[in-house]
């Protein structure tokens, strides 16, 4: 186990730096001098060009990525053109939102998916088990955002019971959560009562009840158990979508972490902001997946030794 | 192979298939008859009928500047369908010369290609989307570059597979032996092989790209008002959601019932054409 983590600890470092050269590239491309962003409109020249070596932008590309790299390793992500602050300072103000809003998402996720995956297998064909699969079917058509504002117009335009938007109170999280987790609790739903209703058919699952241990048992302790390195699998495919998801659904509720954070930057062309925070969800997803695989290890040892 | 008449036959008995080919057609069919359905023209302001709720006269009422939602609803059909069919064309179009060349060549073009694939896969494809913007500028143009972009890691990858057992094939070797050169058969013999996954991936896509068109177009980095793009009339309409929710209502029902079409349709032609997948 420990050779496989090493191992896969060692194949990240090429995925991390391939991330740094796709932001590096585009913060290249983007039309546009950083160092006149940095100074403003009105500054005049010599500070322009005292910026640009401060920063390295007079060296060739190669050198310039080398102080990129090495400031990242330091957690320079440069400064934002709109606010003078470095990039870092204000992710770091606004991430824990987004892990805050992607975990209580994942937890709904994971409670309703594999709650209603194990009870659709156990009663398979039954109205429970039709009308979950119909609500999957939906689940992964309807858009984030439109049913964002469908919860929104329930639940706080209608029925009074939650804010519409980022308040600053505890309630403000369910919203938001729950558009962000429906998504993922269809999936995870889906793959659960799939690999359970594999399970459930196997010569061990019939021999556990032919010894009469209880149903709850069977199903809880010999079925799931076998189908959850699966499921932990599209559990961790899931971490990828909600980030995605994270940047639509802050939008929509306006909360302020750092998927709102990024489309604010868009608009007001502040691209150190942009691939700073682009560039730290792409670590934070590779990442994700590393764990999911150590995961999936623990959960099934033969992974390890293949 | 399977004569298309036979191919039609098996599909019209799959119910998945038929209802998801049917919503895609109705769809396609409305976008395309829209200036005889509605009397009305999508950008056309009426200050006096502003936020007007439901009615004979608009079925699915107003928005804040007094245009027919039912008008702009059925014109953003035309814009959302193109972005995503234009985008999912060029994408596809590279991904499966890439994944063909990569998977029929191999050595060290497949393992560079696939190498670059595996880092385009690490971001998802709103983060991708985000960045080529940041490049581009807002606008329908960069999405439809966008959804190519991620589009290409897709193709490549699945014509890739699909090619590297179909090079082994016995008819390919025929072909070899009776001396025909290697970019002819990869062509001619092994690229009309994979257009069943082909098929079954393009309709799968559609409807992916019609959620990133949909979901840029809300955020502000895609179409730009006052076009009617479905994600961008959901956008505007947010400030109304309290006075006047049927302009939130029926561009969102829009896109997942077209989205619900492509994907059952999507389904239907895996389970036909390749039931590997199904699992």
């Amino acid at each position: 186990m420990g050779a496989y983590a090493l191992k896969r600890i060692l194949q990240l470092i090429p995925v991390l730096l391939a991330v740094t050269i796709v932001v590096f590239t585009v913060m290249k491309v983007i039309p546009g001098d950083p160092a006149r962003m940095l100074a403003g409109e009105l500054a005049p020249l010599e500070q322009v060009e005292a910026i640009r070596k401060e920063l390295f932008l007079d060296k060739p590309i190669i050198v310039q990525y080398w102080h990129y790299l090495s400031g990242l390793l330091r957690g320079d992500l440069g400064y934002s053109y709109r606010s003078k602050r470095p990039v870092s300072e204000e992710i770091a103000a606004r991430y824990p939102n987004t892990v805050k809003l992607a975990l209580v998402s994942i937890c709904i996720a994971i409670v309703l998916g594999i709650g209603t995956g194990i009870l659709s297998a156990t009663k398979q064909g039954s109205w429970f088990d039709t009308v979950s699969r119909l609500v999957s079917m939906l689940g992964v058509t309807v858009p984030t955002f439109w049913l964002g504002l469908m919860l929104m117009l329930i639940f706080a335009v209608r029925l009074g019971l939650l804010p519409t938007m980022y308040t600053g109170s505890p309630k403000d999280i369910i919203l938001p959560a729950f558009t962000l987790g429906l998504n993922s609790t269809t999936f995870i739903a889906r793959m659960t009562r799939s690999c359970m209703l594999e399970v459930l058919r196997q010569d061990y699952v019939r021999t556990a009840r032919a010894k009469g241990i209880s149903e709850r048992i069977v199903v809880l302790k010999h079925a799931l158990r076998n189908a959850l390195p699966n499921v932990v699998t599209v559990v961790g495919l899931q971490m990828g979508s909600l980030l995605g998801g994270a940047i639509i659904v802050e939008s929509v509720f306006a909360w302020p972490g750092i998927g709102l954070m990024m489309v604010e930057a868009v608009a007001f062309r502040d691209h150190p902001v942009v691939c700073g925070t682009v560039l730290v969800a792409a670590s934070a997803l590779v990442i994700v997946n590393l764990i999911v695989d150590l995961l999936y290890a623990v959960l099934d040892p033969r992974i390890s030794y293949r | 192979m399977e004569s298309f008449f036979g191919f039609c036959r098996r599909l019209s008995r799959n119910r998945l298939a038929v209802t998801g080919a049917l919503i895609v057609a109705i769809v396609i069919v409305l976008a395309a008859v829209a200036p005889w359905i509605s009397r009305y023209q999508p950008e056309a302001m009426s200050l006096a009928s502003r936020l007007k709720p439901p009615c004979a006269d608009h079925p699915f009422g107003t928005d804040e500047m007094g245009r027919d939602v039912l008008t702009r609803v059925l014109y953003g059909a035309r814009i959302s369908l193109s972005m995503a069919l234009g985008g999912v064309i060029i994408g596809g179009t590279i991904g499966t010369v890439v994944g063909l060349v990569a998977g029929y060549g191999g050595g060290r073009f497949d393992s560079i290609t696939m190498r670059i694939m595996d880092v385009a896969l690490a971001f998802p494809s709103i983060l991708q989307s985000i960045l080529i913007i940041t490049v581009l500028g807002p606008g329908l143009q960069s999405v439809v570059v966008a959804i190519a972009i991620f589009c290409i890691p897709v193709y490549s990858r699945t014509v890739r597979g699909a090619v590297l057992s179909l090079k082994e094939m016995e008819y390919v070797e025929a072909a070899r032996a009776i001396g025909r050169t290697e970019t002819g058969i990869m062509f001619r013999h092994v690229l009309p092989n994979t257009l069943p996954v082909l098929i079954v991936q393009t309709s799968l896509m559609l409807a992916s790209a019609m959620l990133v068109a949909s979901s840029l177009s809300f955020i502000g980095l895609g179409a730009q008002p006052p076009t009617p793009e479905w994600g961008a009339m959901l956008a505007s309409s947010r400030a109304y959601l309290r006075t006047a929710p049927w302009v939130s209502v029926f561009p969102g029902l829009a896109i997942t019932i077209s989205v619900l079409g492509l994907n059952l349709l999507g389904d239907g032609l895996r389970d036909l054409l390749d039931p590997r997948l199904k699992q």
